[in-house]
């Protein structure tokens, strides 16, 4: 626990110096707010609905900096720490390889929170956003996010465990970053997209994490519809650990 | 008394490569140990084992009495080549991470300041030069308390100054401690240990004290000939020492010779016919048993040579 302190505190101050990340991480979904606050926010999602368009855009921020923490944050982080020899120091000194991943992904997790605390109030203050959860669709709104956090973090750690190059993992995370962005719904409704391309884009786990946050947030989610979402996060979650677990991170 | 170190036959290789062969000795006194050879003979390999970072194929390290030392950071530091430190943090920011990790109570500024350092606490690492990055890790690596110091070629690729300062440094510090050093400067290097272990293609090949390191070669100084002299020279050669050896490099032969304690230098110069065919004449220092060691030696034989 010593060890996941210290490199939290070291990674917390390192990603704050990093303004491509701090863009991406904090202003980024703030500018998404503003624009689809001020485009649809205060528009009932259906006629009569009293859930209004900035409802459903809290959720999507929510799983876009999930997913940019996880896919491009993780990767190019620990690229870099390779890149510059640190990593490889830092196995030397007493901590241990899943402590040191641990610290990291905590400091995104620690960062996504803030940003969600950031955007969330901003929505609530200026867009008249509505907390219309109850009691047990908050709790497992948090454990599906931690479900989300979880499969985001560990297909970057992926990615940094087989590209060794730091320009190629930058390519490769933007890359798998931005499709998923442009094929889930927060970039582009996915309603004006054509039918196949609707299909194509449930390969990816966004739009899954997407379906389900928007579901629990405005308080109408029925499993039966979900189910299917929520066995792909969790497959998603075994099949990337299972991957990562037998091929361990080079610190060269 | 168990020896802090501990490395049993150790091997390594890289696909088909073999890099680290039979490895095995023991170290227990505290001092600095040097890990000498040329670039690509295994001592990374060797010293990146020990601290574990590089899986051995056969073998055993032991640290403490112990093998896959579960403290095993607690107790040996690493210095890796290059320097490891986030270029976007601050001198103040890694020592930090060094004080967190192993709970230290240092005060910084007067820590750094024996270092001479202290204008470089609130400076980020990208920032400062080579030899005051290398200097910093030193630093950072002094902070624990480490008893075992394991340093991959501190100086390397350092001007003289650096280089000096580092040493100087890692000589202060080597006081109650182990310290396995690598390098490939050897003479400049042996001048600041006290142990030698000389390496080639991924084997130890001496190893002693500096003076038994030495003193393991019957000779006593080296002649650095001009190779096409070197037959002309070689019945002059025999007068002063009648078992000296050769060793043949690109248009230049060493001729090592051992000069009897009654015998100077100047009887040498006296005795060579060609006096201009010496390149170079000295007495026998590390570098020179390394070679002597490694290449291509050949005994004196009158019978081929004169």
């Amino acid at each position: 626990m010593i060890a996941v302190k210290a490199f939290f505190k070291v990674e917390l101050k390192a990603l704050f110096r990093e303004p491509v990340t701090i863009f991406f991480m904090i202003i980024l979904p703030i500018i998404l707010t503003i624009v689809f606050g001020s485009t649809f926010g205060d528009s009932p999602i259906k006629e009569g609905s009293k859930v209004l368009g900035i409802d459903l855009v809290v959720p999507n921020n929510i799983v876009f900096l999930l997913a940019n923490a996880g896919l491009m944050g993780i990767p190019i982080t620990i690229s870099e720490v390779r890149s510059q020899m640190a990593l490889k120091r830092y196995f030397t000194l007493p901590v241990t390889y899943l402590g040191y991943f641990f610290s990291l992904g905590l400091t995104f997790a620690f960062v996504s929170f803030a940003s969600v605390l950031l955007f969330g109030a901003i929505s609530f203050i200026f867009y008249d956003a509505s907390f219309w959860m109850n009691g047990a669709n908050t709790v497992i709104f948090l454990i599906t996010c931690l479900l989300i956090l979880y499969d985001f973090f560990i297909a970057g750690y992926f990615i940094a465990i087989n590209i060794k190059n730091p320009r190629t993992t930058n390519i490769v995370s933007t890359i798998s970053f931005l499709a998923m962005v442009f094929t889930s719904g927060v970039a582009i409704p996915l309603d004006s997209m054509p039918k196949y391309l609707q299909h194509a884009v449930d390969i990816l786990p966004m739009s899954h994490s997407i379906k389900i946050l928007q579901d629990l947030w405005i308080n109408q989610i029925h499993y039966h519809d979900r189910f299917g979402d929520y066995l792909y996060l969790v497959l998603m979650a075994l099949l990337f650990t299972f991957l990562v677990k037998w091929r361990r991170l080079r610190w060269d | 008394m168990k020896p802090f170190i501990e490395l049993k036959n150790v091997e390594k290789s890289y696909d088909k490569k073999k890099v680290l062969n039979n490895i095995s000795f023991k170290v227990n006194k505290p001092g600095v140990y040097l890990i000498a050879g040329p670039n690509g003979c295994g001592k990374t390999t060797l010293l990146e084992s020990m601290v574990g970072l590089r899986q051995i194929d056969n073998g055993e390290i032991f640290v403490s009495g112990a093998n896959n030392h579960k403290d095993l950071h607690h107790h040996v530091g690493f210095l890796l080549q290059g320097t490891g430190l986030r270029k976007n943090l601050t001198v103040k920011e890694e020592m930090q991470l060094i004080k967190d990790l192993f709970q230290l109570e240092i005060d910084d500024l007067s820590y750094l300041k024996s270092f001479n350092l202290d204008q470089y606490y609130l400076t980020k690492t990208q920032k400062l030069s080579g030899g005051t990055k290398r200097r910093i890790m030193l630093v950072l690596l002094f902070m624990p308390d480490y008893q075992v110091l394991i340093l991959d070629e501190p100086a390397s690729g350092l001007d003289t100054q650096s280089r000096s300062i580092i040493w100087n440094t890692i000589k202060k510090f080597s006081k109650q401690k182990i310290i396995f050093v690598s390098d490939h400067y050897l003479n400049q290097a042996a001048q600041f240990c006290d142990y030698v272990f000389l390496m080639n293609k991924g084997e130890i090949v001496s190893s002693g004290s500096k003076e038994e390191v030495l003193n393991q070669l019957d000779k006593t100084h080296v002649l650095n000939i001009q190779a096409n002299e070197f037959r002309h020279l070689s019945k002059s050669l025999s007068m002063i020492d009648e078992h000296f050896v050769t060793l043949h490099f690109d248009g230049a032969t060493y001729v090592f010779i051992k000069l009897p304690k009654e015998k100077n230098i100047q009887h040498v110069w006296e005795t060579i016919s060609n006096p201009h065919a010496v390149l170079d004449f000295h007495a026998i220092d590390f570098e020179d048993i390394y070679f002597y060691l490694t290449g291509n030696f050949t005994i004196y034989d009158e019978e081929e040579c004169v």
